[in-house]
C-alpha cells in the first residue's frame, strides 16, 4: 500500500512540473529507446540462440589450409563422405549448398532460393515437416527419381495451400520432380531458403575433391565437446592428408558452432559497436536526467527536510525520491519501447527493399526480451540517474534548511557533481560522434564508391540455367551468347551485356603464374578476381581498351585461350613492358575445380573496381571469354537512355524465347544493386547518425541546463560582482570559463575514449579508426555546440541588475 | 511549575560546532528537564543557542556530549534512523516558516507524519487528521493548499501536522515569528488550549508577550542555561489585553 501511496505522491508531483518531467521523460524515452533497439538488433542477430533443438551442440565444419593463408573454405563431397564415414564425435554429419531452385507450377516459371540437402540433414537440425517427408538417403543417389520439398511460403503461393500436394509432380530446375512433403512456416534452413532438393553428385569421371563446394554441419554426440571433435577431426584430416596428398595436403578441419558461420565478425563487431552507441546514448541521457534530478532536488530540500523532521528517515526518503525517478524511467521505457518498434519495423522494411536476406531466425522485432530489457534498462536508468541525486538531498542538514527556511543553495560536493556530469556527457559525446563519424563516413564512401564505369540508365537481371537441361559447359556458353546476342537488339538499349558478374559487385578469384615468374611454390601465388564476360562486355560498361583488342568471335572453346587484364594487373606484373601477347597461368594444377591454364592476354583494359564497393585498392583483375569459361550463373545488363525497368518485359520475353522455363531474377537497376549491396552499411550509418544528433542534442542540452541553473544559483554572487563593477566582459568570461572547462576535460577524456572504442569498428569501416579530421570535426562540432549552449546564460547572466540580483532569495 | 514526572533530561548538554578548525562551543553544559504537560519558553538574545537546544531537543541534531534522556530513553546517541523514527512517534515540530509543502493539500500536509508510520491504517490516518485539523479549527480547508490561506491559518495547519500523530511534545520554534500579532496571538491562544489539554509544548520565542504563555522560561546565554523563572507579569497584561 506504501508503495502505492508513493507511486501515485510520485506520479502527482510530476505532474505538477510538467515542463521538467515533459523535458526528462523525452531525454529518457530518446536513450531508453535508443538502447531498447540497439539491444533488440544484438539480440535477434547476435544473442537469440538458433530456433533448433540444442543449438550448441550443432557445429559448422570447414576446411583450412593454414600453410596457404587459407583460414576457412567450403568442403569438397568427398571430404564430406570420408569425415562421415570415419568420424565418431558426431551424432551424424549434414551437408548443404544454396542454390537457384526454377520450379515452373501452372504458370510463369519461378526462381526461389534453394537448399540442396544432403540425407539426413533435417534429422540433425530436428527439421520435422509439416506433411510428408524430408529426404532419405535413396533421394541423394545420382540418377534416382527427382524429389522435391516445399517450403511453407511455396506451398502457400504456388499452390494455395493444397492438402493433397505430397505426390504431386512439379517441373523443378527443368526435371519433373515430386513433392515428397512440406516444411512448415518459419522454417527455412540454412538461412532464408524457400525450398529443397537432394543433394546429388554425379561420381562418374569426377576427379576427387570436383565439384560443387559444401557446407557441412553436424551434431556433437551427448558428452563429447566441440575441443573432443576438433582433437578427432585433426587425426582424421591427417590421415586423408596421408591417403589423399593431390587433394588433402595441409587441409585441416575447422569446427565452430554453426551459428558463428552466419554471423560473421564484421556483423557482430557492427552491432556490438552499435550497443556501445546506444549505450553511450543511454548514459548521456543518465546524466541528463542526473543533472536535471540534482538542479529539481537542490529546489526541493526543503520539502525533503520538512518530511525528514517529520519523521521519514533517509531510506524511505531516499525511495520515495527513486520511485519519481522509476516512474520516469518506466514511462521513457514505454515510450523507448514505441520509438524502438518503429525503429525495428522501419529497419526490417529496410532491410526488406533492400533485398538482403537475413537468416531466417532474425527476426527485427520487439518480442518478450526486448521487454525485459525495456525494464532492466528503465530500473538501470532510474538507480543510475536517481540514486545521487536522492543521497545528495537527503544528505543535507535539515536543521539548517529548516530554522532558515532556505530554498536549498547549491553545495560544493552538488557543483562538482553537476560538472563532472556535464564533462561526462561531452566525454561520452565525443566517443559516440566519432563512432557515428567513421561509420557514416565509411557508408558516404561507399555511396559514392566510382567502380570505373557509368552506372545510370542500366537494368541488370540475373539468370541461372539449370543443370539437367544445361548439364556441358558447351551447352551454356549457347545459350548466353545467343542471349547476349539477341539482347543487343532490343528496342531502347544501347548498349548491352553478359557476364557473370557485374562491375563492384561480384567476381570469380583465381590465383594466377606470369609467365615471367618461375614456379617456386604454387601455394603461395598471388590471387586475382576474374570474370567470364561475353563480347561488348567492355564496351557496354564503357570501359576502353588501352592496349590490344576486345573478344570477339575469333574467340571460341576451341580456340587459342585468352584474357583481357586491366591496367593495375599489367603494370603489376608487366611493369612498362607491352603485356599483350604474353602468357599468364591461372588456376592451379593442385585445384580440381580451377586446373591450371595457360592464356594469352589479348588486351589491358582500363580498371574496373570489380569486387566489393568501398575497396580502395585497384586490384590486378581479369577478364575471360564466357565461351572459354562458361558458368550457369550469369548477370545481363542492359543501357539505355530511357528508363531501364522498362526494358524488363522485353528481356524477359527475349529470355522464354530461349528457354520458356527459366525465370529473370534480381531485376533491378544497376544503381538499386548498388544501394542494396551497401544496405547494411547504409543503415548502420543512419542509426550511428541518428544516436550522434540524440546525443549531440542532449549533451548541449545538458550543458545549457546546467550553466543556466548555475546563474540563477549564482545570481547573487553576480549581483554583488556587478556592485563591485565587474563589466560585461568579466560576467560572460566567469560564466564561460567554467563551460570552458568541462570542454576541455570532457573533449580530453572524449579523445582517449574514442581511440579505445572505435578499434572494434576497425573491421567494418573503410576509414582508419584513428581519421584525424573526424576527430577535428567532432571536436568542433561540440565546442559550437557548448558555445551555443553557453551564450543564453551568459547573456542572462549580463543582463543581471545588482540591486535586483542582491534581493533575490 | 507542573509536578508529573521529566518527559525530557538533558545533563551536561554541550554542542560544539567545528568549522576550519575554530570551535564554537554553541551549548555548554545545559541541564534542563521538561515535565509532562509543561509548557516551557526558552528565552534569549540571537545566538545564544536556542535553536541549536531546539534541534537537539527535536533530534534533528546531536548533541557533542552530555545526555539527553526523552520519555526514560536515553536518545543521544542514536542512529539516524531510529532518531527519525522517534521524531516521528514523539515529536512535533512548529516552525517558524511554517514549512508546510506547497504542493500537498492541508489534509495531505497533516497527514504526512502518520504516512511515515507502518502500522495506521488509511481510515485511521483519516480520522487522526480530521481530529487534528478540527482542533486547530482547519478542517473546512482540507482541499486547500498552503499557498491559498493567510499565515494565520498555515502556522494552524502545521500546529494540526504537529499534533496528528500525537507526540509526547511539541517543539516549536519561533512559532509566531511570520505573523502578524492578531495572528499571533491566536496561534499563542491555540497553544495555550493544547496545553490546558495536556500537551507539553517547549517553545522557542525571543517575545516576552508570547514567552508569558509558558508555565516557565528558560534563559539562555551564550549557550548556557543562566536563569529559568516563572513568566513576567507584562504577559498578564498582554493577555488581558487581546
Amino acid at each position: 500500500m506504501k508503495l502505492l501511496d508513493d507511486v501515485r505522491y510520485a506520479i502527482r508531483m510530476l505532474s505538477k512540473s510538467p515542463g521538467f518531467s515533459a523535458l526528462t521523460l523525452t531525454i529518457l524515452s530518446l536513450g531508453l529507446g535508443a538502447s531498447i533497439f540497439g539491444f533488440a538488433v544484438l539480440h535477434a542477430i547476435v544473442l537469440k540462440p538458433l530456433p533448433f533443438s540444442e543449438p550448441h551442440e550443432l557445429m559448422h565444419i570447414e576446411t583450412a589450409i593454414l600453410e596457404r593463408d587459407i583460414d576457412s573454405r567450403e568442403v569438397n563431397f568427398d571430404d564430406f563422405s570420408d569425415w562421415r564415414e570415419m568420424q565418431t564425435s558426431f551424432e551424424d554429419l549434414g551437408a548443404f549448398y544454396r542454390g537457384t531452385v526454377n520450379i515452373r507450377g501452372s504458370e510463369k516459371p519461378e526462381r526461389y532460393d534453394g537448399g540442396f540437402m544432403s540425407d539426413g540433414s533435417f534429422a540433425l537440425i530436428g527439421g520435422k515437416p509439416l506433411m510428408g517427408r524430408t529426404f532419405i538417403a535413396a533421394d541423394t543417389v545420382f540418377g534416382a527419381p527427382a524429389v522435391v520439398l516445399l517450403g511453407y511460403k511455396v506451398w502457400q503461393r504456388t499452390f494455395n495451400g493444397d492438402e493433397d500436394i505430397v505426390g504431386q509432380v512439379l517441373r523443378v530446375n527443368g526435371r519433373d520432380a515430386e513433392i515428397v512433403g512440406v516444411m512448415p512456416e518459419g522454417f527455412m534452413f540454412p538461412i532464408m531458403e524457400d525450398i529443397w532438393v537432394p543433394l546429388r553428385y554425379d561420381q562418374a569421371d569426377r576427379q576427387r575433391g570436383e565439384g560443387q563446394s559444401l557446407e557441412v554441419f553436424g551434431r556433437l554426440k551427448d558428452g563429447v565437446s566441440a575441443s573432443q571433435a576438433r582433437a578427432e577431426f585433426q587425426g582424421i584430416t591427417s590421415q586423408l592428408a596421408s591417403a589423399h596428398p593431390e587433394t588433402n595436403d595441409g587441409v585441416t578441419a575447422v569446427i565452430k558452432p554453426f551459428s558463428d558461420e552466419y554471423v560473421d565478425e564484421g556483423t557482430r563487431a557492427a552491432i556490438w559497436s552499435m550497443m556501445i552507441a546506444v549505450t553511450l546514448v543511454l548514459l548521456i541521457a543518465c546524466a541528463n536526467v542526473a543533472n536535471l534530478l540534482l538542479s529539481r532536488t537542490t529546489a526541493r530540500t526543503q520539502e525533503v527536510a520538512i518530511r525528514a523532521a517529520l519523521g521519514a528517515g533517509r531510506r524511505r526518503l531516499v525511495i520515495q525520491m527513486l520511485i519519481e525517478s522509476f516512474v520516469l524511467a518506466l514511462g521513457g521505457a514505454f515510450i523507448g519501447l514505441a520509438l524502438a518498434y518503429w525503429g525495428m519495423d522501419a529497419s526490417a522494411r529496410f532491410f526488406g527493399e533492400s533485398g538482403n536476406r537475413l537468416p531466417f531466425w532474425v527476426v527485427l522485432e520487439l518480442d518478450f526480451w526486448s521487454a525485459v530489457f525495456a525494464i532492466a534498462a528503465a530500473g538501470a536508468t532510474a538507480l543510475l540517474s536517481g540514486l545521487v541525486p536522492a543521497l545528495r538531498a537527503t544528505g543535507l542538514e535539515i536543521n539548517l534548511i529548516l530554522r532558515e527556511n532556505a530554498r536549498g543553495s547549491t553545495s560544493r560536493q552538488t557543483k562538482w557533481l553537476s560538472q563532472s556530469l556535464v564533462v561526462t556527457e561531452i566525454a561520452l559525446s565525443f566517443i559516440l560522434l566519432v563512432l557515428a563519424g567513421l561509420t557514416i563516413q565509411t557508408s558516404l564512401i561507399m555511396q559514392e564508391f566510382d567502380v570505373g564505369v557509368p552506372v545510370e540508365n542500366v537494368l541488370t537481371v540475373r539468370l541461372g540455367l539449370p543443370e539437367a537441361d544445361y548439364e556441358t559447359p558447351a551447352e551454356q556458353a549457347r545459350f548466353f551468347t545467343e542471349l547476349n546476342e539477341r539482347i543487343q537488339d532490343i528496342r531502347g538499349v544501347n548498349k548491352a551485356t553478359v557476364s557473370g558478374g557485374l562491375p563492384g559487385l561480384w567476381s570469380n578469384w583465381s590465383s594466377y603464374l606470369p609467365e615471367v615468374d618461375e614456379v617456386t611454390d604454387d601455394t603461395r601465388l598471388e590471387g586475382a578476381p576474374y570474370i567470364a564476360v561475353a563480347n561488348g562486355y567492355f564496351d557496354a560498361f564503357e570501359t576502353p581498351l588501352l592496349q590490344g583488342r576486345d573478344f570477339d568471335d575469333r574467340d571460341s572453346a576451341e580456340s587459342l585461350p585468352v584474357v583481357i587484364v586491366n591496367n593495375t594487373f599489367a603494370t603489376t606484373v608487366f611493369g612498362s613492358e607491352n603485356p599483350v601477347g604474353r602468357q599468364v597461368r591461372f588456376g592451379s594444377p593442385d585445384n580440381a575445380n580451377q586446373p591450371a591454364q595457360w592464356r594469352t592476354i589479348i588486351g589491358v583494359s582500363q580498371n574496373i573496381k570489380q569486387t566489393g564497393l568501398g575497396e580502395d585498392e585497384e586490384r590486378p583483375t581479369f577478364y575471360v571469354p564466357l565461351v572459354q569459361d562458361p558458368v550457369r550463373f550469369m548477370s545481363v545488363a542492359l543501357r539505355t537512355s530511357g528508363e531501364p525497368k522498362a526494358l524488363a518485359p522485353a528481356l524477359r520475353n527475349v529470355v522464354q524465347q530461349l528457354d520458356p522455363e527459366l525465370p529473370l531474377y534480381w531485376v533491378q537497376t544497376l544503381e538499386e544493386a548498388y544501394q542494396d549491396e551497401i544496405a547494411p552499411n547504409r543503415l548502420l550509418g543512419i542509426c550511428f547518425g541518428v544516436f550522434a544528433v540524440i546525443a549531440l542534442l542532449l549533451a548541449a542540452g545538458g550543458l545549457y541546463g546546467v550553466i543556466s541553473f548555475n546563474v540563477i544559483q549564482r545570481t547573487p554572487e553576480l549581483g554583488i560582482r556587478r556592485a563591485l563593477g565587474a563589466d560585461d566582459k568579466s560576467i560572460a568570461l566567469l560564466v564561460s570559463r567554467q563551460a570552458a572547462l568541462q570542454l576541455g576535460l570532457g573533449l580530453g577524456i572524449g579523445i582517449l575514449g574514442a581511440v579505445g572504442a572505435s578499434q572494434i569498428l576497425e573491421s567494418v569501416i573503410l576509414v582508419s579508426p584513428l581519421d584525424p579530421t573526424i576527430y577535428i570535426t567532432v571536436a568542433l562540432l561540440l565546442i559550437v555546440s557548448v558555445i551555443i549552449a553557453t551564450l543564453v546564460p551568459s547573456r542572462k547572466a549580463i543582463r543581471i541588475e545588482p540591486m535586483a540580483a542582491l534581493r533575490y532569495e | 511549575m507542573n509536578d508529573n514526572q521529566a518527559l525530557i533530561s538533558l545533563r551536561e548538554l554541550q554542542k560544539v560546532f567545528l568549522t576550519d578548525e575554530i570551535e564554537t562551543h554553541a551549548l555548554s553544559e545545559v541541564h534542563l528537564e521538561i515535565r509532562e504537560g509543561e509548557f516551557v519558553s526558552v528565552e534569549g538574545p540571537s545566538g545564544c543557542g536556542k535553536s541549536t537546544l531546539l534541534s537537539i531537543l527535536g533530534l534533528l541534531d546531536s548533541p557533542t556530549a552530555g545526555e539527553y534522556v526523552l520519555n526514560g530513553k536515553s536518545v543521544a546517541g542514536l542512529d539516524a534512523g531510529n532518531r527519525a523514527r522517534i521524531r516521528n512517534e514523539e515529536i512535533g515540530f512548529i516552525f517558524q516558516a511554517f514549512n508546510l509543502i506547497g504542493d500537498l493539500t492541508v489534509y495531505e500536509n497533516v497527514e504526512l507524519p502518520l504516512t511515515y508510520r507502518d502500522n495506521v491504517s488509511r481510515t485511521e490516518r483519516k480520522s487522526m487528521v480530521m481530529e487534528a485539523l478540527e482542533q486547530v479549527d482547519m478542517s473546512h480547508r482540507i482541499r486547500h493548499y498552503p499557498a491559498q490561506l493567510s499565515g494565520g491559518q498555515q502556522q494552524r495547519v502545521a500546529v494540526a501536522r504537529a499534533l496528528v500523530g500525537r507526540p509526547s511534545i511539541l517543539l516549536a520554534d519561533e512559532p509566531t515569528g511570520n505573523l502578524d500579532s492578531n495572528n499571533g496571538t491566536a496561534v499563542m491562544d491555540l497553544l495555550r488550549d493544547l496545553h490546558a489539554g495536556g500537551s507539553t509544548i517547549c517553545m522557542v520565542t525571543h517575545d516576552p508577550r508570547y514567552a508569558a504563555f509558558a508555565d516557565r522560561n528558560v534563559h539562555l546565554f551564550d549557550g548556557r542555561v543562566v536563569d529559568e523563572v516563572p513568566p513576567q507579569s507584562v504577559v498578564g497584561a498582554h493577555v488581558a489585553s487581546a
